[in-house]
């Protein structure tokens, strides 16, 4: 798709999701990292399901396109074509104005791969509760560092409002340029000295499994003390 | 290298060799669609290879967001594995599969399977220096899975037992409660439970629109590796790409064999994958129905071949008929024939024999191809046949 195109469309589904969202009053947690983000999305959404009903965001729908296409109950088209597209912008539209309103609760997978990337998504939503899994391995494309990358996941902490969380993977070799970045209360878990929560037995997290499920219980807790809208 | 002893080239892949070497020879042997890559699919990898990320390895248990995705979409049917430890994508399903046996296990160890079932096993077994035991399904039934057989096979050395579902050639499902009774056995004896799903979606009964896996029970959770193709529903023999599923401390030691023998899985490869699994369902059905369509084209000419006997296939896209010896001149067995069928009427057959003991006697007919090399190789079957009845 041409770039230009693809800014024009961005900005037309971010508008309508986002008129979405604020009609539904929804709290979004945003789970963002370089690996383990869909095993702690679902794992964290299972487990806020105790609140109410929760809305996921789809498969891997989790660029400036795809996400606000799950945020509108449709997903990209497949074929990419012109006719696929009008029909999805139609319906996109519809979906905003007159569908029934969103769960109080939401979580969305936020995916990045370039600078600037997390602005992009930040335009669509704005997380109460931010969990960053994991920074520290990557098979990303040669042009993006590790660096780079944990600057986007700063500048996810720092959105955050203040009185919102930030859940973190405190194992990161990157965990403290995001720990600096936030104004909101931050939590960091993982199975090294310093973090403020451990897992139950004394064993490295290797399994995404484990850490979802000490993030999860981190947001629970929150959810729970803070109450849902 | 011991090993080798009996590793050798299998008879698909030798019928398809002599085949190769005579011109206007009508394949109906390889398992192969007859179809392009969607377009989508190319032009997603397209533009992934023209964005500069094809070009390193990936890790070598595959690109996680690949991996992300298949835990997500095991996810949906109720199979939790975890796509940082328990999914490894590889070089198609046969590098999972041997990669699995070399991993899992020892020299002179057994692993059951079940015959007729797909070729390539038997050569992945040996490659481990392992032994392959045949336990024969029983064809009255629609070759299902016959139990007593199973239970008398098993001793001391079973390590392993590997089921083909949908079964390649028969196109038999294993359903829910056969793949409990074998599981259960297996449980019992701390067998592995080996499943290679390549044919999953190819179903063409309406009540049978999903396939059960035993990774959906947590119990047999560290015996289970189970493994998929996308060669097979995507079009995409020659890209080499397919995924295995296993419990953490079983994925790690077949990561290492996996990581010695590929480094990792074609990433061009990888990123095709990511598209075709957002293909809807929709368009899957598009092709189903084109299979199905097939399936009765290959049904209406075998139904006219009076030397043929056959059930029909409720998936994968082989018909496995058997040869009534009694009505055919010359008969020998299903390679000679097959041999004569090359050479005489210009058809590439597989015989059944190639299958395991039980598939003797049989021919695999393949209805993943056109209807125009359906057509044309069904009429070369049949004047064969009449040219040689009894
Ligand atoms: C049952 C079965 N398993 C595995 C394979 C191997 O497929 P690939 O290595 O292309 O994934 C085939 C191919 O014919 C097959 O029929």
């Amino acid at each position: 798709m041409r770039y230009s195109i693809k800014k024009v469309l961005s900005w037309f589904l971010c508008a309508l999701a986002r008129y979405r969202l604020g009609r539904s009053h929804t709290v979004v947690v945003a789970v963002a990292g370089i690996v383990g983000k869909s095993t702690a999305k679902r794992t964290v959404a299972k487990k806020l399901k105790k609140f109410g009903e929760v809305f996921v965001s789809k498969k891997n729908y989790n660029t400036e396109i795809g996400l606000p296409l799950t945020l509108l109950d449709l997903e990209p088209p497949y074929s990419q074509t012109v006719g696929e597209w009008g029909t999805i912008l139609y319906r996109a539209f519809v979906r905003a104005f007159f569908s029934p309103p969103l769960p109080r609760l939401a979580v969305v997978e936020f995916g990045v791969a370039e600078k600037g990337d997390m602005l992009q998504l930040l335009k669509i939503v704005t997380p109460i509760v931010a969990v960053i899994t994991n920074i520290s391995v990557s098979d990303f494309n040669s042009q993006t560092t590790l660096e780079d990358l944990s600057i986007e996941f700063a500048v996810l902490a720092a959105s955050v409002p203040k009185q919102g969380l930030v859940v973190l993977n405190g194992d990161n070799n990157y965990a403290k340029i995001v720990k600096s970045a936030a104004k909101a209360r931050i939590i960091t878990y993982g199975a090294k000295e310093g973090n403020e929560v451990h897992p139950v037995a004394p064993k490295v997290m290797s399994s995404a499994s484990d850490t979802a499920t000490l993030a999860a219980t981190i947001i629970s807790d929150f959810i729970s003390q803070r109450g849902t809208p | 290298m011991q090993q080798l002893a009996g590793v050798e080239l299998s008879k698909i892949k030798q019928i398809e060799l002599l085949a190769a070497s005579r011109p206007n020879t009508v394949s109906l042997a390889q398992g192969i669609p007859s179809f392009d890559t969607p377009k989508e699919i190319k032009k997603a990898t397209i533009t992934a290879l023209n964005a500069g990320r094809v070009a390193k390895y990936s890790l070598a248990p595959g690109l996680i967001e690949l991996r992300e995705l298949i835990e997500g979409s095991l996810a949906e049917e109720g199979s939790q594995y975890d796509a940082q430890s328990e999914i490894i994508v590889t070089a198609g399903s046969i590098e999972a599969i041997s990669s699995t046996m070399l991993a899992l296990l020892e020299p002179l160890d057994e692993v059951i399977l079940f015959s007729p079932s797909y070729v390539s096993y038997n050569q992945s077994i040996r490659l481990a220096g392992a032994k392959p035991v045949y336990v024969a399904l029983d064809e009255a039934s629609g070759w299902q899975f016959d139990k007593e057989a199973f239970l008398a096979a098993l001793n001391k050395k079973t390590k392993a037992v590997l089921i083909c579902n949908p079964n390649n050639p028969t196109g038999t499902i294993f359903d829910k409660q056969q793949l409990l009774a074998i599981a259960e056995i297996a449980y019992d004896r701390g067998i592995y439970i080996i499943m290679d799903e390549v044919y999953k979606d190819f179903l063409y009964e309406e009540d049978k629109t999903s396939l059960y896996s035993l990774t959906q029970e947590v119990r047999y959770r560290d015996l289970v590796i189970r493994i998929y193709s996308f060669s097979k529903a995507f079009s995409m023999t020659g890209w080499r790409v397919g995924y295995l599923v296993a419990a953490e401390q079983n994925a790690r030691k077949i990561l290492a064999v996996h990581d010695a023998l590929v480094t990792c899985a074609p990433v061009i490869s990888q990123y095709a994958a990511i598209k075709a699994l957002e293909m809807p369902r929709k368009a899957w059905l598009t092709y189903l129905n084109e299979y199905k369509g097939r399936r009765n084209l290959m049904y209406d000419h075998l139904n006219r071949i009076s030397a043929l006997h056959f059930t029909v296939p409720s998936a994968a896209y082989f018909f496995f008929p058997r040869v009534n010896a009694t009505r055919i001149r010359d008969y020998h067995n299903s390679e000679m024939l097959s041999l004569a069928l090359l050479q005489v009427a210009g058809v590439a057959v597989v015989p059944g024999a190639a299958f395991g003991p039980s598939g003797e006697h049989h021919l695999r007919l393949s209805f993943g191809r056109d209807r125009t090399t359906i057509n044309e190789g069904m009429k070369r079957l049949s004047d064969f046949f009449a040219a040689y009845a009894l």
